[in-house]
Parts: structure tokens; C-alpha cells; sequence
């Protein structure tokens, strides 16, 4: 138990690269979100389409939050998730060039999803992945062993 | 923040001097001082005068009467080879800037504020000597923390970027009762972050402080072996309160549960409670600045034009 990697080296490694991927993600979430509202669903009032795609970028940040608390926790499973959030963002936004929207806001838009993807796909973070997986597997073998002897009746 | 007009007041140049002049002598000043001080919102607001050649001039100093945040009434001259109603729409636009900086600014603190809960959230994790009970427990409040926070972010960059490409949005927003019931709900889950963690950060130092007899600062440097012994053992009986000392004592000598925890292990869950209560301070800051209570915003961008 004390061969403990040092929390320090840990987050000076691989902290950088997992906040990266999750500001990639909420960053992209905000750009395109009312890009799609603007280009798709033209018909609806500002109201409308102000309300869903705050709402709906909100609950897309809720499922990024909660995909990476859970690798943190050491399940890597939950990667995928994310990646499917990012690749729909970029390939919601791809086709929005029809309709001639701002170029900064576009041109931000594509780059955010595929830095995001970049990130998650890094030797960092799939590193800082396996590593949590070994941390949860300790965790879970001292949570055990401090419970175990508990159970037995005196 | 006190002065986000650098420069304000300062006749560094021949035409800020003359500038004055020809302000003092063309403007009844106690009489415009006297009108600004008749409305109760704005007693002891600064006075700022810009004319055509963007010469900046303090009328007068804000007093801190209406607000400890300081107001400033700027005078805003047209310049002279510009059309009266082009003047109007620059004048409307400006707030416009001053609200893409605000909502930057928004923006860039309640990310802070994402950051630290992240790293309360991934420091919590891997700390494996508390994760039976504090550090799961630390885990769960930056979770709180980090959800709140990263939601913040989301919405803060979300109106930034409808403040580049359709600030409309941003109106429309801000007249939703939805949007400012969700608002005050991320506030609220943020406080209750602030609360919380500040609690644990308190209850640990209490902890510190019960077990060893020193000061915080004492503490934070750094104990001795039999102190972290006595500090561990306290630990682990507040993981698990169940467990008697005897039966403690048992299972340390076993080699069940640690005898003691190493200086940096200790020092970091002390930091992560420090660093936890400080990203939900950011967090909670973040919100207040933005839409719903936009005190910091009317404080640095209290804008009347001056006709």
C-alpha cells in the first residue's frame, strides 16, 4: 500500500490531457448546439430554439460530466460515450456549411470535436485510463479488507 | 477592479489639460453633481467625461454611497465627423463590448472553478488511504463541485458564443424564467458545494487540531511520527466508527489497516479539503457575476450616456 504513485506526478502527467478533453467537449457542446438550432430547425422561434439547445447542450454536459467522473473512478468503458457525443457534434456541424454560418463560430465548432477526439485517443490518456483501472482495483481490495472481518458474526 | 479605467484622472498631456478647461468652463458641474446625487441609485457615482478626442477626464471621484462597487457616470461626447444617428447605434453597441468582456471573464472563472472541482474529483480517486471513507467522500463532493461547475462553464460558453454570432440569444435568455431558475439551481448546488466542502475542510482541521494540539499552520507544515500515528488512528475510527480501539490496534498490528500514514499523504487530504473549498468559492463567484445577479457587470459597466 505505501508503493503509492505520487498524486502529485500523477496529476502533473495526465491532468493536463483529461481536463483538455473535458473542456474540448463542453466547448463543443456550446458552439454547436445553436448552430444546429440555427441551421436545422430554422422555422422555430428564437424562444424555442434558444430553450432546447441550452437545455439540451446542459444535458449533454450532465452525460460528459458523469462519463469522466467515471474514469476517474477507473472504468474506461465510459469513454465510448463520450466519443459518440464528439463524433455526433462534428458530424452534426459538418453538413451547417450549407447554410453559410459565421465562419469563426464553424470553423471552431469542427476543430473542438476533433481535438476532443485527439485527446481521448492520446498515449496520455489512454496511460492515465489503464492507471486508474489499477487504482480502482487496490481500492477495491482494501475497501475489502476493511470490511471483511465485519461480517463475521462474534 | 477598483479602477477598470486605467488612466482615469491623470492630466498627463497638454490636451487632457486643456480638455478640462473647456469641460469646467462649458458645464454647470455642481449642478450635474447635484442631479446625479438626487437619484438614489447612483449617490456618489464618478464622473467621467470623454470628449471627441478621446480625452479621458475624472469630473469626480466615486464615493462609495450607493454601492461599495463603484459606479462611474460617463459622459460620452460624439466624436465630430460622425453622423448623430451613427452615434447612437456606437453608443448602443459599446455595452455590447463591455458584455462580451463580462461574459469572458464569466467564462474564464467558472471553467477555473470546473478545473479545480476536476482535480479534487481525480485527486480524490487516486488517493487510496482514505478512499475507504474521506476520500470516496471528497470524490463525491467534487462530483457535486465538478457537475455544477462544468455546467456553469457550458452556459457561460454558450452565451459567450451567442454574444459573438446572436446576442439576441442571450436577451432572450436572460427574460426566461427557466433559465434563471436553472441558473439559481447551479448557484444552489454550488453553495450547498461551498458548504459542504467547507465543512469537511473544517471538520478535518478541527481533526488536526484535537489530535495534535497545533495550529493550522503547524499542521499544514508537517507532523511528527507518534502525531501522524495518533492522527491516522483517529482517521480511521471516523472512517468506520464501529471499529473500537482495541479491535483498531488489532488490525494495525496485523498489517489489516496502516500504522500510520506518510507526511504527504496527510498533507494532501488537507490540501484537497483547501483546494476543494476553494473551487466551489470560484464556482460560487462565477455565478454571481453572471445573469441572474449581475452585480460585478453593473458595477464595472454602469454606462448612462450622456446626451
Amino acid at each position: 500500500m505505501n508503493e503509492l504513485p505520487s498524486i502529485r506526478r500523477f496529476l502533473l502527467t495526465y491532468f493536463p490531457v483529461f481536463m483538455g478533453a473535458i473542456f474540448a467537449s463542453i466547448f463543443s457542446l456550446a458552439l454547436a448546439m445553436p448552430l444546429f438550432m440555427d441551421s436545422y430547425f430554422r422555422h422555430l422561434p428564437l424562444a424555442d430554439s434558444t430553450k432546447w439547445s441550452f437545455l439540451g447542450g446542459m444535458a449533454l454536459t450532465l452525460v460528459i460530466v458523469h462519463c469522466n467522473f467515471m474514469i476517474a473512478r477507473g472504468r474506461p468503458v465510459w469513454v465510448w460515450p463520450l466519443a459518440v457525443v464528439l463524433g455526433a457534434c462534428f458530424l452534426g456541424v459538418l453538413p451547417v456549411i450549407e447554410y453559410r454560418p459565421d465562419r469563426l463560430i464553424y470553423s471552431l465548432s469542427l476543430l473542438f470535436p476533433l481535438l476532443g477526439l485527439l485527446l481521448l485517443n492520446s498515449k496520455r490518456h489512454r496511460e492515465m485510463r489503464s492507471k486508474l483501472v489499477e487504482i480502482r482495483q487496490q481500492r477495491e481490495a482494501l475497501t475489502k479488507a476493511m470490511k471483511k472481518p465485519q461480517r463475521k458474526p462474534r | 477592479m477598483s479602477s477598470p479605467l486605467p488612466g482615469i484622472g491623470m492630466d498627463n498631456n497638454v490636451s487632457q489639460f486643456m480638455a478640462r478647461q473647456r469641460i469646467e468652463s462649458q458645464i454647470n458641474l455642481p449642478r450635474l453633481f447635484a442631479a446625479i446625487d438626487a437619484d438614489p441609485g447612483i449617490v456618489g457615482a464618478g464622473v467621467v467625461y470623454i470628449d471627441a478626442e478621446f480625452n479621458v477626464v475624472t469630473l469626480r471621484e466615486f464615493k462609495p454611497i450607493c454601492s461599495i462597487k463603484p459606479k462611474r457616470v460617463i459622459l460620452h461626447e460624439a466624436q465630430k465627423y460622425i453622423a448623430p444617428a451613427q452615434f447612437a447605434q456606437q453608443v448602443q453597441d459599446n455595452p455590447r463590448q463591455s458584455r462580451l468582456v463580462g461574459e469572458a471573464i464569466n467564462t474564464t472563472l467558472s471553467c477555473a472553478g470546473a478545473v479545480i472541482g476536476w482535480v479534487v474529483v481525480l485527486s480524490g480517486s487516486v488517493a487510496i488511504p482514505f478512499s475507504a471513507g474521506a476520500s470516496t467522500a471528497v470524490a463525491v463532493l467534487g462530483y457535486a463541485a465538478a457537475t455544477a461547475s462544468t455546467a456553469q462553464c457550458f452556459a457561460s460558453g454558450y452565451r459567450m458564443r451567442n454574444e459573438i454570432s446572436n446576442p439576441a440569444r442571450n436577451d432572450q435568455l436572460d427574460s426566461e424564467e427557466w433559465y434563471q431558475y436553472t441558473m439559481i439551481a447551479l448557484d444552489a448546488v454550488s453553495l450547498v458545494g461551498v458548504g459542504a466542502s467547507s465543512l469537511t475542510t473544517l471538520k478535518l482541521v478541527r481533526l488536526n487540531k484535537a489530535t495534535t494540539g497545533k495550529s493550522l499552520r503547524e499542521v499544514l507544515r508537517g507532523l511528527n511520527r507518534q502525531e501522524r500515528a495518533k492522527l491516522t488512528k483517529e482517521l480511521l475510527s471516523i472512517n468506520d466508527p464501529r471499529l473500537t480501539s482495541k479491535m483498531l490496534k488489532l488490525k494495525q498490528l496485523s498489517g489489516e489497516l496502516p500504522k500510520r500514514f506518510t507526511p504527504t499523504q496527510i498533507r494532501h487530504a488537507t490540501v484537497t479539503q483547501i483546494r476543494d473549498a476553494l473551487g466551489a468559492t470560484i464556482g460560487f463567484t462565477g455565478s454571481a457575476i453572471s445573469g441572474n445577479v449581475r452585480t460585478l457587470a453593473i458595477g464595472l459597466y454602469e454606462e448612462i450616456d450622456g446626451e
